[in-house]
Formats: C-alpha cells, structure tokens, sequence
C-alpha cells in the first residue's frame, strides 16, 4: 500500500487481516498510509480530537515483528481502529468532547480498550463525540464537531459522531462507539457504514465515561458487519467489574455469518416508521427494496406489532435525561456555562422530573419490555428505519427537536436487545439511508448474520464517499 | 407542532433551585418555555400498571 492511499484502496478488516497473514500487507505501511489520509482530509471532517501517530507506529511495529515471527494473535493483529473519547485510555487525554475534562489523562484502559490491545490492534487515537455522548453537533466546545464525509453540511449523526465519519472517510478500519440511544446506530446510517449495539450487558461499560447507567452500550463500528463481528469478538464477554455485564456464553460471531437467509422468520415493525414516526417516501422506497432483498434470500417476512414508539421514547427519555442529570448535578450546579449549550439545556429539563416519574419510567421499562418479547416471540429478528431520512444538515438541528417527535432507536435501548444498523441505499441528495436489524437479547450473532447477508447482496458496500482536502 | 402548555413559572423556577441549578433569567425562561416537554414525558410514563408492577432496575444480585 501506497502513501495517502485512495479510498478505493482501504481495505476491510476482513481482507486487511488475509493480506497481513499472507505478508501481503504490512501493518505498519497500512498505518502509515491511513496516518496520511488523517492529515490530508480530517481538516475538513474533524473527526479526530487526538491522533496519537507514535503510539500508532510502535503498536504497528510491535504486531509486525510478531507475525513474523509466527505469534499472530488472530484476525484483528496489525489492524488500525481508534476509540470514541469517552473510553478511557491509560496516560492518553480522554475528554468526552468537554471543557471539564479538556486535561482528563486516566490511569487505566476501558475494559474494552485492553481487550481491542490485546487483540494486536494499532491504536490511531481519539474520535470526536458529542458531548459526553449526548450534547451535540456543538460549535460552542474546545474543539468542532465532526462532518459527514458523503456531504459536510450535513450531521454524521451522533453520539459515536468521530466514529463514523473517520470510517467512512477511510482513516480507520474500525473503530469504538457507544450507545445510550441511537449513538453507534445513528452515525451508522448516516455516514453509511456498519454498527452494532450489543445486547445490553454483553460488552463491558467499565473506564467508559457513563451517560446513562441504564441504558448505555458499549459497541463497534466498521465498514461491514463482518468487520463488526470481528471486534465484537474481542469487545464481548463478562466482567466482574461491571454490575451490568452478563455472564453468557459468546458464540463465533464471525462463524455465524452466512450469506443465504432461509429458516429466518423477519418481523416488520411496520407502525414504527409507517404510523408512530413516517418515514420519507426514499426511506420507505429503500425499506420495501431491502425487505424483497431479505425473502430473495429465503426470509420470511410478517409484521409485529408493539406498543407504540412514544411509549418507549418517552420511558427512554425520562430514564436516560435523569440519570445523566444525576451523574452531572454537581458541575451543573458549578459549572453550568462550562458545558455546551445542547448538552445543559438538554439534561436540565430532568431537573423537573420527581422521583416517581422515575420509578413510573423504570416500571413501564419492565412492561414494555416484555410486551415487545411477547410480541416479536415467533421471529427471529424486527426491522425497521434507523432514521426517517438520511442526515440533516448541521443549519437544521433543533436543540428541542428530540422532544417534538419519537425515536426509532431509543425502543432497542429500553428494550436492551441488540441492533446492527446496515445502509440500505442512497437519498436523491447522495446520502447514506440506513435499516435497523434488531436480534432477540443475546442473539446479537443472528443480527449480525442477517446484515451480513443483505450487505453480500447488496450493492451498497461498493460506494465510497468523495473525500476531498 | 407546538410545545405542550408549560408548567407555572414558579414551579419551574422551584424545581431547577431544589436540583441546585443557579441559571440566569433567560435560561429559566428557555426551559420554563419547554417545561411543558418534561410534564408531557411524565405523564406518559405514568401508565396505569398493576400495584404490584415491579420497575426493572430490581436488585436481583446476593452477596459476593
């Protein structure tokens, strides 16, 4: 691979991670080529707050020397991703996109950042967020907001912002996001690209900036949903240090993967984004394509019906805004102007919720819960829009906006089942589209298998965004 | 769509001081203006349920 490769030229983790075994591809020319990219284009998509170019080169030294000396430690060896800054990274700035914690160094790793090392990735270093994972697009923080690659007027979708643009812009091969309540999916869609949001408790939330203990997921983001699998491999499994995590046993996400979908049973939940929150007419254009996609491949498709998106919006929100409000009482108390402007006015309005309206939001958590597992219990996974159209332009964001309609991505949050969100075409302006894949709790690996298949049968991976300096 | 009616200037005002926020005029007013959101998300959570409902943050771990 050459300096400043094109973006033609990025390969998947999945043929990177080949082409390193056979000595085709060198860890460090690849790491040296995409540190190229990042100074040539992420000028203009601020997608990085801190690219760490020595500690990039000495990991891809480190996984070099060992392959060849025949201690390949498995697919994700030599392989460049960077972490979304709110996940702690030992003597490196962790600033969840915040002034107050502009200086923040840790002392130790997120659970998951270590298990990312140990997995041999190179580390090219932080990815822009909004603040601490809620607050933005903000233009009033130490550092800009990051911009869609396929269009930068345009949102990457947030939180996990830095995330999916820096994939899609072809600077890393993957990368950590987070996800509290559309945050890994969001930027998924609209920067067109793969995430998963695990199942709650599958991934370890620990040395992970909090923003809502409830509802938080810790997950990947890449190019594919085999790309996705492979890091969710190394990301996955208990840990006795987070009172969420699970202890289940974490199946071969890659070896679930396959290409034909016979045997799998689709429900469509059609009042999501038909009635609760229409979609665009190219959004439902690209949902109806996507589903005759799904039975070509031998799925069978029916519709299921829970309970209403407001419902599951209004439970999300209301948990979700207190227990940030909680975590940040004191520096609101303090520091209130310090913060961006989305980010405090946004998690003030928690501070008219009672306790009741709590204890109500956690108990109507419950029954929602299980009416959505009554409901979807003869399917093996739920489809819907991740958004209602491709990403709005940053001159359209309304700081109030998320209290106007319901959310297609805060049920899966309140519901904790896993979601990947695959692009399932293009808006008439260029724009990523994207679908939600939702498994039953801990059947992250059939949604992974289902996106997979559509992404083999679609022509939607061979796209790439024109990015320019 | 418009903002649902918000709560009484007073209430608000109340509110933000017991959470221990100390916001100027025009921030009471901003939120005081959208307060209406947050009754609204209460009132829908507020779901009729059985007495015996359980919310699903019960502890359900024993002792280490």
């Amino acid at each position: 691979m050459t300096a400043a490769a094109s973006l033609s030229e990025i390969p998947t983790i999945a043929e990177a991670s080949r082409l390193i075994a056979k000595r085709a591809l060198s860890p460090v020319e690849l790491t040296k080529s995409l540190l190229d990219r990042i100074k040539a284009h992420d000028g203009r998509l601020n997608s990085f707050l801190l690219v760490t170019e020595e500690r990039a080169l000495a990991d891809a030294r480190a996984a070099e020397k060992e392959i060849a000396a025949g201690r390949s430690r498995g697919t994700l060896h030599g392989i460049p991703i960077a972490h979304k800054d709110i996940y702690s990274t030992k003597g490196i700035r962790t600033t969840a996109h915040s002034r107050l914690l502009a200086d923040h160094v840790p002392k130790e790793d997120a659970a998951t950042v270590r298990k990312l090392a140990e997995a041999g990735t190179v580390m090219l270093g932080k990815l822009a967020t909004h603040e601490f994972a809620m607050g933005g697009p903000s233009f009033d923080l130490p550092w800009p907001p990051a911009r869609n690659p396929w269009n930068t007027d345009h949102v990457t979708g947030g939180s996990s912002s830095g995330t999916g643009a820096a994939i899609a812009a072809g600077f890393i091969l993957g990368g950590t996001g987070s996800d509290t309540g559309g945050s890994i999916r969001h930027p998924a869609a609209f920067c067109g690209v793969t995430g998963i949001k695990p199942t709650y408790g599958l991934c370890s939330r620990v040395g992970i900036l909090p923003l809502a203990f409830s509802l938080d997921h810790a997950g990947p983001l890449a190019w594919t949903a085999e790309d996705c699998a492979i890091l969710l491999q190394a990301m996955a499994g208990y840990d006795e240090n987070d009172p969420a995590s699970a202890k289940v046993a974490i199946p071969d996400f890659r070896a679930g993967l396959r290409e034909d979908l016979r045997g799998v049973r689709i429900g469509l939940l059609r009042r999501f984004h038909e009635t609760d929150l229409p979609v665009e007419p190219e959004m439902q254009k690209a949902l109806d394509d996507a589903l005759d996609v799904l039975r070509r491949l031998g799925a069978e498709v029916s519709d299921v019906s829970p309970p209403s998106l407001d419902l599951y919006t209004a439970c999300s929100y209301l948990i979700g805004l207190s227990e940030t409000f909680a975590i940040h009482a004191e520096d609101l108390g303090k520091r209130y102007d310090d913060y961006s402007e989305m980010f405090r006015d946004r998690v003030a309005i928690a501070a008219l919720f009672s306790g009741p309206d709590y204890v109500n939001a956690q108990r109507l958590r419950r029954h929602l819960t299980e009416e959505m597992r009554r409901a979807s219990a003869e399917v093996d996974v739920l489809l819907t829009a991740s958004a209602p159209g491709g990403a709005p332009t940053f001159a359209s964001t309304d700081k109030w906006a998320m209290f106007k309609k319901p959310g297609l991505s805060p049920v899966f949050n309140v519901t904790g089942q896993p979601v990947v969100t695959v692009c399932c075409g293009f808006s008439g302006k260029g724009l990523p589209l994207g679908i939600q894949i939702a498994g039953q709790a801990f059947g992250d690996a059939t949604a992974l298998a289902v996106g997979h298949a559509y992404q083999k049968a679609t022509p939607w991976r061979d796209r790439r965004p024109h990015v320019r300096d | 769509m418009s903002a649902p009616e918000p709560m009484s200037r007073e209430e608000v005002e109340a509110r933000l001081k017991r959470a221990g926020l100390s916001l100027s005029k025009a921030q009471i007013d901003e939120l005081h203006s959208v307060s209406g959101y947050a009754r609204a998300l209460a009132e829908t959570v507020a779901m009729r349920l059985p007495r015996e409902a359980e919310p699903a943050v019960t502890f359900t771990r024993g002792p280490k």
